[in-house]
């Protein structure tokens, strides 16, 4: 019995390095990437600071946000606004961005203490279009239709017009931040959240507070999503209302959905590869708008349990295989 | 204020309509359908065809926009049915869906505008002081009749009897006999008939492109959010009441986007009452 219970641990931990390490990869190396490849790596980070946040928020806390993409394009804002029209240095901006999609969040997040699952979907979709459609058309929030331009051209130190320097303050953040959520999730404040999750009531009886758990959860993801804005701005050096549509938030949810509710890093993967792609596949043109809708349909459909399902599937076949092969050279031994 | 209120209830028909399929598959199969507007959408584009590029009687292409409609929201279901015990996994199915109907539309069509002469231009009638032109009182009559045909049917059919039981319980209706499956795929393509009825109706009546129902679709689940999601009738009274609001405010202020803000006026309303859906919800 405690041979097994040493040995499980050390195997998922096991099984858990190839993620890790192919996640970290595109970072490792992006000193050998050109300015080019550097950019599809910003946009990784973006992506997986998105998913970071919204992991926790579905898979932890049991809420259904549609709504980050919105908080992001706060936290690009706030950010944006900060440095240009007030004159505070990118990095206080940056946590001005955060603490904005914190406060917006909030909207759906007192919300969200009566409501939840597929309602709250309907609710954060419906802040999701009203911030597309009216928040981000407001001349106090968007000045500028066309985008609001940094004044800065520096984030601590390194060059924001070339990715190629951008990505080191970004990829480290970036890993901060996934590394703090893979930290929470195993530590007793992750505990009492899957437990909120699980039973509200249980949850209560247990002492834990339900109310301050769950918003702390959106504002959490909030903060991650205004984070992820504020790099968008960052990175692109002007934003404006187009860039963060709702299909973007659907995409999002979808990944952390199809990563499943085990571990962060499959929810990453499918997060960056859905960031990534647009960018480095550009040459497909408007195709690329139906790669992404038929990649989810073709998990949705193949794997209930999403790409946590796939790896399983796909770890099992290639074991199987392995210890097949022992046995089929013993076979052909008797027979010649 | 005439102008208002007959407006608004225009409108409201067409939420209410996008409602009441949402509700019907969310009643039976418990999944939020987000591809329900671009099955709609769909078939305004097959009625716009056969009627405007093909010149085909109305009803002959009002007809065969609706049957599109239907048969899509049958093959998505039928796309998803392995994963009907799962919610979630339904749930970005149908965004799937929705992302590839949009997109086939994007490259049949195109973004433009696309127009359709309005049905019974010519005729004008007045109820209490509310007039409508006959495009827009076959909107409302369609909702109407619709919705009064679902709560009768609700109330007093064998299939709606099957229909409640399977919904509560698929499992034990399954083993009294009853086929599950067969409800399952009757429901959504019914559904989807209501998303094409929603969606041919309010074509003559605006310009519309591959987006127009999804912004509809999205009244039509706040509405159908406010009426618990699992009332029929009070679906269409619920999305009365939002095409009623958005009317008023439209009316008073040529703001951007303000229709928009009364998805966020809904938030608010949770804050206040959030039991009024929940408690019927859960």
């Amino acid at each position: 019995m405690s041979t097994e219970a040493q040995v499980k641990p050390a195997s998922r931990k096991k099984s858990r390095l190839p993620m890790v390490i192919a996640l970290a990869v595109p970072f490792l190396c992006s000193w050998r990437l050109s300015e080019f490849g550097n950019t599809v790596v910003v946009q990784m980070a973006i992506g997986m600071l998105i998913a970071s946040g919204l992991h926790a928020l579905v898979h932890w806390a049991g809420q259904i946000s549609l709504a980050q993409v919105a908080l992001m394009g706060v936290g690009a804002f706030v950010t944006a606004r900060a440095n240009a029209d007030f004159g505070v240095p990118l990095p206080l901006a940056v946590v001005f961005g955060m603490a904005g999609a914190v406060v917006a969040s909030l909207a759906i997040g007192i919300p969200a203490l009566r409501i939840r699952g597929l309602a709250l979907a309907i609710i954060t979709l419906a802040f999701a279009f009203a911030a597309s459609r009216w928040l981000f058309l407001q001349p106090w929030l968007v000045p500028q239709v066309s985008g609001i331009p940094l004044r800065d051209g520096r984030f601590f130190g390194f060059d924001i017009t070339q990715s190629r320097q951008l990505v080191i303050p970004i990829g480290l953040i970036t890993v901060a931040v996934v590394a703090i959520t893979h930290h929470l999730g195993q530590s007793a404040f992750g505990r009492s959240l899957r437990l909120v999750a699980h039973d509200e009531e249980v949850a209560a009886a247990t002492g834990i507070s339900v109310a301050s758990h769950k918003l702390l959860a959106f504002s959490y993801a909030a903060a991650c999503a205004g984070l992820a804005g504020a790099f968008m701005v960052i990175s692109i050096g002007r934003v404006g209302p187009q860039a963060f549509p709702v299909g973007k938030a659907i995409l999002y949810l979808s990944a952390v959905l199809l990563g499943g509710p085990g571990p962060i890093f499959q929810s990453l993967q499918a997060a960056a590869g859905f960031s990534a792609f647009p960018v480095w596949f550009r040459g497909l043109g408007h195709y690329i708008d139906v790669i992404g809708p038929l990649a989810i349909l073709a998990v949705v459909i193949a794997s209930p349990a999403g790409l946590n399902g796939l790896h399983a599937r796909l770890h099992h076949a290639l074991t199987r295989r392995r210890h097949a092969v022992p046995a089929a050279n013993v076979s052909g031994g008797t027979s010649s | 204020m005439t102008t208002i209120l007959s407006n608004g209830l225009v409108i409201g028909a067409i939420y209410g309509l996008v409602a009441l399929g949402i509700t019907l598959v969310y009643k039976k199969s418990g999944v939020l359908n987000f591809a329900h507007g671009e099955v709609g959408m769909f078939g305004a584009f097959i009625f716009y065809v056969l009627s405007v590029e093909q010149h085909l009687p109305y009803l002959v292409a009002a007809a065969a926009g609706v049957a599109t409609s239907a048969v899509l929201g049958c093959l998505t279901f039928l796309l998803l049915a392995r994963r009907r015990a799962d919610p979630l996994n339904m749930l970005i199915g149908t965004l799937a869906v929705a992302g590839v109907l949009i997109f086939t539309a994007n490259e049949i069509w195109g973004p433009d505008q696309f127009y359709v002469p309005p049905p019974l231009a010519d005729v004008r009638l007045s109820f209490g002081g509310l007039i409508f032109t006959g495009s827009r009182l076959l909107v409302l009559g369609t909702g109407i009749v619709l919705a009064g045909g679902f709560f009768i049917l609700f109330r007093t059919s064998r299939m709606a009897l099957l229909f409640r039981a399977s919904a509560s319980d698929p499992y034990a209706a399954e083993l009294m006999g009853v086929d599950v499956t067969r409800l399952d795929v009757i429901t959504w393509t019914v559904a989807g008939a209501l998303a094409g009825f929603a969606a041919v109706l309010v074509a003559p009546l605006v310009g519309f492109d591959i987006f127009f129902m999804t912004l509809l679709a999205i009244r039509g689940f706040a509405a159908a959010l406010l009426a618990g999601l699992s009332n029929v009738a009070g679906a269409l009274g619920a999305g009365l009441a939002l095409g009623l609001a958005e009317a008023t405010l439209t009316r008073q202020t040529t703001q951007p986007g303000l229709p928009e803000a009364v998805l966020v006026g809904l938030i608010v309303v949770f804050l206040l009452r959030p039991q009024a859906a929940v408690r019927r919800t859960a």
